[in-house]
């Protein structure tokens, strides 16, 4: 099958590899047909994202049909279409019992390897650092889907795959953001980050009640997409001080709350490599660390600071006084995607919410290392590039 | 405010643990691996589970079989995917139910301690392994075969053995595709 293969730094290739069988009871099998490139999977193109393997699949959007599954699977059938879960989870551990998907104890199976970081290991990811647990990615033909029964949404028939791929990840990243938000009737909001996420965060707090959306980057065509959705756009760019200016639009008093969509990726295998990379990230990636700063710098008394954006090691110069002195609510980590996918999509059936509008570029696989390059180099334009896969 | 830190309570506390008290006697210091985890799973299911040394090659891959010789001893076979292989006897030398399982071989001595996690919420596994005994020649050994530390194995196998608990499998990555393959071929740009 083609996959699309991490080889190094900007070097994506399309390789034909051999497809994935069932290695585990509770595995399904997906003939992939809509695969998407997150703004995550860029931090893996930029290098920053250590133990990645040259050869390794990439990909943590997926949806596809099902041709295979494994001797356990229990409400999955083949010749479904599903859409997949970043995150994979058992299904049966204490956290994935409380709906704490992402925070899965069993499916790392390097899980050693992250607990000498962060003391102890979430679920594994797709296509996302041997770090991450190793896993193949889905922007391939095929996908080995793990616990498929926890960790994938049985797509009603007649709908078109581009409304529902976004459920695999950045809707119910958005959504959690936004729910982590507690937004109340009347609420104003403020999202740093105008990328795919962003945008998923704004149609989410409109969804969940906030009266207004302040939207914050720097790119033009990523502000107007952000309007269209019915945010404030806001080019820190274009203003003499961000923080000034987003405490004149509201008032004096400061956003309700703020979500910082854009992160910070610096991580390392071990605490030395940990220290090496952020303190490189902390000179190469300033803007980033600004996100989450004004975010806690701009938020109200009392407001909820809620952080989509991912981080990876220690940060500098985090204004912990001010997120202290306002008794600010700080709220993060990966999303439990297993939880929102279900709801969410009755809200896509119903009509509430089409999060395909943010797709800009359709592709097909062979053109993939081109996409990459694009999203990577035109974020203006490029918003959400979606690969086609052509059987 | 001063603070003040009383070691002497602590140790009175410990010593009228019985728990503590037991390990104290034992010179816990000898042992040199030590590791736990909780699992959803109660211990009544761990501990049969585990009692069946023959349901070890269930979460540990490398050991190919266990087979019964008496009631309490078995032999264990062991396979690395580099062919080496090795073998070996283990006596089960304290056995309480749902609580407690020793055991000993040749070079090393270990045990398996269950106590119901706190609320009732499974069972917390605790596992010590000394292997001292033989003066390192279980930790040569253990790397000739697992190709790491004792101190890694135990702590892995046992996220291996609460996987197997509480899903019914080992996650794993082993078998899947990648571009590392031999047999893999660059596409063309179209």
């Amino acid at each position: 099958m083609k996959a699309l293969c991490w080889e190094g730094k900007y070097d994506i290739s399309v390789k034909n590899v051999s497809e994935p069988k069932i290695l585990n009871p509770h595995d399904a099998i997906i003939k992939v047909t809509s695969a998407a490139i997150c703004g995550s999977d860029l931090h893996l193109y930029d290098g920053y994202i250590p133990t990645m393997q040259a050869g390794d699949i990439m990909g943590h959007e997926t949806m596809g049909l099902v041709v295979e599954i494994g001797p356990s699977v229990r409400h999955v059938k083949v010749g479904q279409k599903i859409v997949v879960a970043f995150d994979i989870a058992c299904g049966s551990c204490g956290y994935c019992q409380v709906e704490e998907y992402s925070a899965c104890d069993n499916t790392n199976p390097n899980a050693p390897m992250v607990e000498a970081l962060y003391g102890y290991a979430g679920a594994g990811l797709y296509g996302y650092s041997h770090l991450y647990g190793g896993y193949a990615g889905g922007q391939a033909e095929y996908l080995r889907v793990p616990f498929v029964d926890t960790n994938s949404l049985v797509v009603p028939e007649g709908i078109d795959d581009d409304k529902v791929l976004f459920l695999s990840d950045i809707f119910p990243t958005g959504y959690m953001a936004a729910e982590n938000c507690n937004i109340q009737r009347g609420d104003t909001v403020a999202i740093w980050g105008a990328g795919p996420v962003g945008q998923m965060a704004i149609k989410s707090a409109f969804l969940l009640g906030a009266e207004r959306v302040i939207a914050i980057d720097h790119y033009p065509g990523r502000l107007a997409m952000a309007k269209q959705n019915g945010a404030m756009p806001v080019n820190y760019e274009d203003s003499e001080g961000i923080l000034d200016e987003i405490k004149y639009l509201t008032g004096g008093k400061g956003p309700d709350s703020c979500i910082d969509a854009v992160g910070l990726e610096a991580h390392g295998t071990t605490p030395i490599a940990i220290l090496d990379r952020v303190k490189a990230a902390t000179f190469l990636a300033t803007d980033r660390i600004d996100a989450l700063r004004q975010a806690i710098q701009s938020c109200k008394k009392g407001g909820t600071v809620s952080i989509p954006g991912v981080y990876g090691g220690l940060l500098d110069n985090v204004p912990f006084g001010a997120a202290f002195g306002k008794g600010l609510t700080l709220k993060m980590g990966q999303t439990h995607t297993q939880k929102y996918m279900q709801p969410l999509l009755k809200k896509i059936v119903a009509g509430e919410v089409d999060p395909s509008t943010v797709i800009t570029h359709r592709v097909q696989i062979e053109q993939g290392p081109t996409a990459y390059k694009t999203f990577s180099d035109q974020k203006n334009e490029c918003i959400k590039v979606v690969i086609k896969m052509v059987h | 405010m001063q603070l003040v830190i009383n070691n002497d309570t602590n140790e009175l506390k410990r010593s009228m643990d019985p728990y503590f008290a037991e390990r104290k006697n034992r010179e816990i210091k000898l042992h040199k691996v030590h590791a736990a985890l909780t699992t959803v799973v109660k211990p009544a299911k761990v501990y049969e589970f585990l009692r069946n040394f023959q349901n070890v090659p269930l979460f540990i891959k490398e050991v190919k079989s266990v087979d019964p010789i008496r009631a309490t001893q078995t032999r264990w076979k062991t396979l690395q995917e580099s062919g080496v292989s090795a073998e070996w006897d283990v006596e089960v030398v304290r056995d309480v139910p749902e609580k407690m399982i020793v055991w000993a071989s040749e070079q090393a001595r270990g045990e398996v301690r269950l106590m119901p996690a706190a609320g009732n919420r499974g069972t917390v596994i605790e596992i010590l392994l000394d292997y001292e005994l033989a003066g390192g020649a279980f930790a040569e050994l253990a790397n000739k075969i697992f190709g790491e530390s004792p101190h890694d194995i135990v702590r892995k196998n046992l996220h291996k053995l609460k996987a197997y608990l509480e899903t019914g499998e080992v996650p794993t990555t082993e078998g899947q595709p990648s571009g590392r393959e031999k047999t893999s071929t660059l596409v063309l740009p179209n």
